[in-house]
């Protein structure tokens, strides 16, 4: 490991067509790390990393990339996912990975060569004559995933790369992910999926309406906000939990519940509460969960948790 | 600019479009479609049949025997007379039905029933199983009309075969050029014109649509990003062009096998081709059109690949490609439709202008080369300028490509194309 910086941006603008997606945004990722860059749909995220990896061209700011001010002079270096995934379909999945390696600067021959080793690693070795589109989606996502490392980069950047996998291929991935990070290769790891940040991340920033609203460790972050949350156990008739003192807001499970507090909240006075409403099993005060962080945040009644615990901005039309 | 990633990029691209079965396809079909004619009108012109059967029934001319000996000449195929019966018109009303059932048992393909007429004297009707056959009319007819002429001009001291000859007679030409005078020049510089530019209007559209195609397919399934992370747009367009040009020479190249191969081993084993007056296919090509005609064709393949290219970077759907692509194919097709004008008129002002316009420059010039060659500055002032329209063109591609490949959703306005056009 060392403190360099992979990704330095200093106050990088990006429009378009007169809105800004991206606002003077200071953004420094260090190498060595698995790094969550975190943030709601929308909030400027896709946009930060086109820009730092040189597909768009800021509209002012600057970028270092690699110690690089031109992102597309060390493109050979990065590694990149993109969230809207695509393969060629009718294209033999072997050549598909040895072309995306070689415009990455590989020769064809090498190419061929990770190429096979990387299927071989994915298990899909038996099939590398297939035409992509006979396999299944996850099998395209994995197949995606080995596209952004194939050239061994430096810096590979993962932009929601959970989306779409089984349990199976998830506990996969993360254990490429993790030895991507032994190999001292930087990760970072763009996602609204915060579970997987708390369990991957040594690092986070958190961008909301294309602006750093929060940076630092996890740990470091958790505990610096205080700890102003309950977590309960309990069993109770739906609706118990509403209107308690001092509370601001309930994420209920039905046997468990986290509640958030406001800053000066009796817990005295919510316990005394909870045991005239429900049978109580567990009781105890708790750092917050990035989520809730990131709530705290960005929350203004406009970001909410879908079903399947991932963040939704809503975007004003 | 990265060339072993432009290689890449042309690589991929190559390979994509030869495995394509449409490329397939239309490689091999394509000569068999262009020679069919030739293959046909031969096909009917040797008029296949072993044996013609046929009777004479004369119904009140007299001429019965007049005619069976004009068909005894008959060479072209072979042709028994089976009987030549002079009849009254009653006697045919009764012997009709039982001559109908002499055709149907196959004892008589057909018979000739020749009857009198007021005006030319001779009024005749061939009553067959089968009266498809052009030859067997035609030849026919042609003598029928000989006894019918004869029988007219007879006492007047005129020659029937001198007046046959006259009614049949045809205007010679011999195209008079620089390279050597070449006697029956317009049918020559029609039929290998029309091939050509067939050829070329074809391919061309086809390119620019496979063009369109492909980088739709990489736009829609968002491969173009993870694609322009690692090459620059100049790269990708340059590997695009590269893949499409060596598409097209692979394209080329099978298609002249294929023309050798028919030419000189096909058709000579059919004996096809003989009844043309000794054709030969590699004699309508001389070696002068060829090489202006590979150099047009490469470069209206790029050119019109790269426009393709650019229209199709500004849309996310097909729908959305159609509709752009048709003011695309319009000058393709007035190309096409206006080389009939030039093969008529190559020296016309406004054939020597069109053939100057870039755009039209790879059908009109190939057609005025090949009918009337200009002046040698002519032909390269236009190939230059067809250079430069295509240099051009990459040019601007390559600046707009980086935004409009990105680009989502709402096709670009005008406006904001040269906006982009004016960041880049």
């Amino acid at each position: 490991m060392n403190n360099n910086a992979v990704v330095r941006t200093q106050k990088l603008v990006k429009e378009f067509d007169g809105v800004r997606a991206v606002k003077e945004l200071d953004l420094v990722i260090p190498a060595g790390s698995i790094f969550g860059l975190l943030g709601p749909n929308g909030s400027g995220k896709t946009t930060t990393i086109r820009t730092c990896l040189g597909v768009y061209i800021p509209d002012s700011g600057s970028i270092e990339l690699l110690g690089n001010s031109d992102p597309l002079a060390v493109r050979d270096r990065v590694g990149y996912l993109p969230e809207e995934r695509g393969l060629y379909p009718k294209m033999q999945v072997q050549e598909q990975l040895a072309f995306l390696a070689s415009i990455r600067g590989m020769s064809h021959r090498e190419a061929n060569g990770r190429a096979a080793y990387w299927l071989d690693r994915l298990g899909l070795a038996d099939r590398a004559k297939s035409a992509t589109e006979e396999f299944s989606k996850g099998m395209q996502q994995k197949v995606q995933f080995a596209a952004s490392v194939i050239h061994e980069p430096e810096v590979v950047v993962l932009d929601e790369p959970f989306t779409g996998l089984d349990p199976v291929n998830t506990r996969l991935l993360k254990e490429l992910i993790l030895e991507l990070r032994d190999n001292g290769c930087t990760v970072i790891l763009s996602t609204h999926r915060m579970e997987q940040v708390e369990a991957m991340c040594e690092e986070i920033a958190l961008i909301h309406q294309g602006e750093l609203v929060l940076r630092g460790g996890v740990q470091e972050v958790r505990a610096q906000s205080g700890s102003n949350t309950l977590a309960i156990e309990y069993e109770g008739a739906p609706g118990s939990l509403d209107n308690l003192p001092g509370v601001t807001q309930v994420h209920d499970s039905g046997r468990s519940a986290r509640l958030q507090l406001e800053a000066d909240a009796d817990t005295q006075q919510i316990a005394r509460a909870l045991f005239d409403r429900v049978h109580l099993h567990a009781f105890s005060t708790e750092q917050p969960s990035i989520e809730e962080i990131f709530l705290a945040h960005v929350g203004h009644g406009d970001v909410t948790i879908s079903e399947t615990g991932e963040l939704v901005e809503e975007v004003a039309s | 600019m990265n060339f072993q990633k432009v290689y890449a990029v042309a690589r991929r691209e190559y390979i994509a479009r030869v495995r394509n079965k449409w490329f397939v396809i239309i490689t091999l079909l394509f000569p068999v479609l262009m020679a069919a004619p030739v293959f046909i009108g031969s096909l009917i012109q040797r008029a296949d049949v072993d044996e013609v059967r046929i009777a004479i029934v004369d119904v009140g001319t007299g001429q019965a025997s007049a005619i069976q000996a004009e068909f005894e000449t008959i060479e072209s195929f072979a042709l028994t007379i089976s009987g030549s019966e002079t009849l009254s018109a009653s006697e045919y009303e009764s012997r009709r039905e039982s001559m109908r059932q002499a055709v149907l048992d196959e004892e008589i393909d057909g018979y000739v029933l020749i009857e009198p007429d007021e005006e030319l004297g001779i009024r005749g009707r061939y009553l067959a199983r089968e009266t498809g056959n052009l030859v067997i009319l035609g030849t026919l007819e042609n003598r029928v009309r000989r006894v019918a002429l004869e029988n007219y001009l007879a006492g007047s001291g005129l020659e029937t075969d001198r007046v046959n000859a006259l009614v049949s007679w045809d205007l010679e030409t011999t195209t008079i050029s620089a390279e050597g005078d070449e006697d029956g020049g317009f049918e020559r510089a029609y039929f290998t014109t029309f091939i050509l530019a067939m050829v070329l209007y074809i391919t061309v559209l086809m390119a620019g649509q496979q063009m369109g195609n492909s980088i739709i397919e990489e736009k829609s399934s968002r491969l173009i990003e993870l694609v322009l992370g690692a090459v620059t747009a100049a790269e990708f367009m340059a590997g695009k062009i590269l893949g499409v040009l060596s598409t097209a020479l692979t394209q080329l190249a099978a298609w002249f096998g294929l023309v050798m191969l028919i030419s000189l081993y096909i058709m000579p084993a059919l004996a096809i081709g003989s009844d043309m007056g000794d054709l030969n296919i590699m004699e309508f090509f001389d070696a002068g059109l060829l090489f202006y005609f590979t150099i047009l064709f490469l470069l209206g393949y790029v050119f019109y690949s790269v426009l393709y290219a650019v229209a199709a970077s500004t849309c996310s759907t097909m729908e959305d490609f159609q509709q752009m692509a048709f003011p695309l194919m319009m000058p393709v097709m007035l190309s096409f439709f206006f080389v009939f004008y030039v093969i008529t008129n190559p020296a016309a002002t406004i054939s020597r202008i069109v053939s100057l316009f870039p755009p039209a420059t790879p059908l009109v010039m190939l057609a005025r080369i090949n009918v009337l060659r200009p002046p040698l500055w002519e032909i390269w002032l236009g190939i230059g300028l067809l250079v430069l329209a295509t240099i051009a063109a990459v040019w601007v591609s390559a600046k707009v490509f980086r935004f409009t490949l990105l680009m989502s959703g709402k096709r670009p306005s005008i406006g904001t194309m040269v906006r982009m056009f004016r960041a880049a």
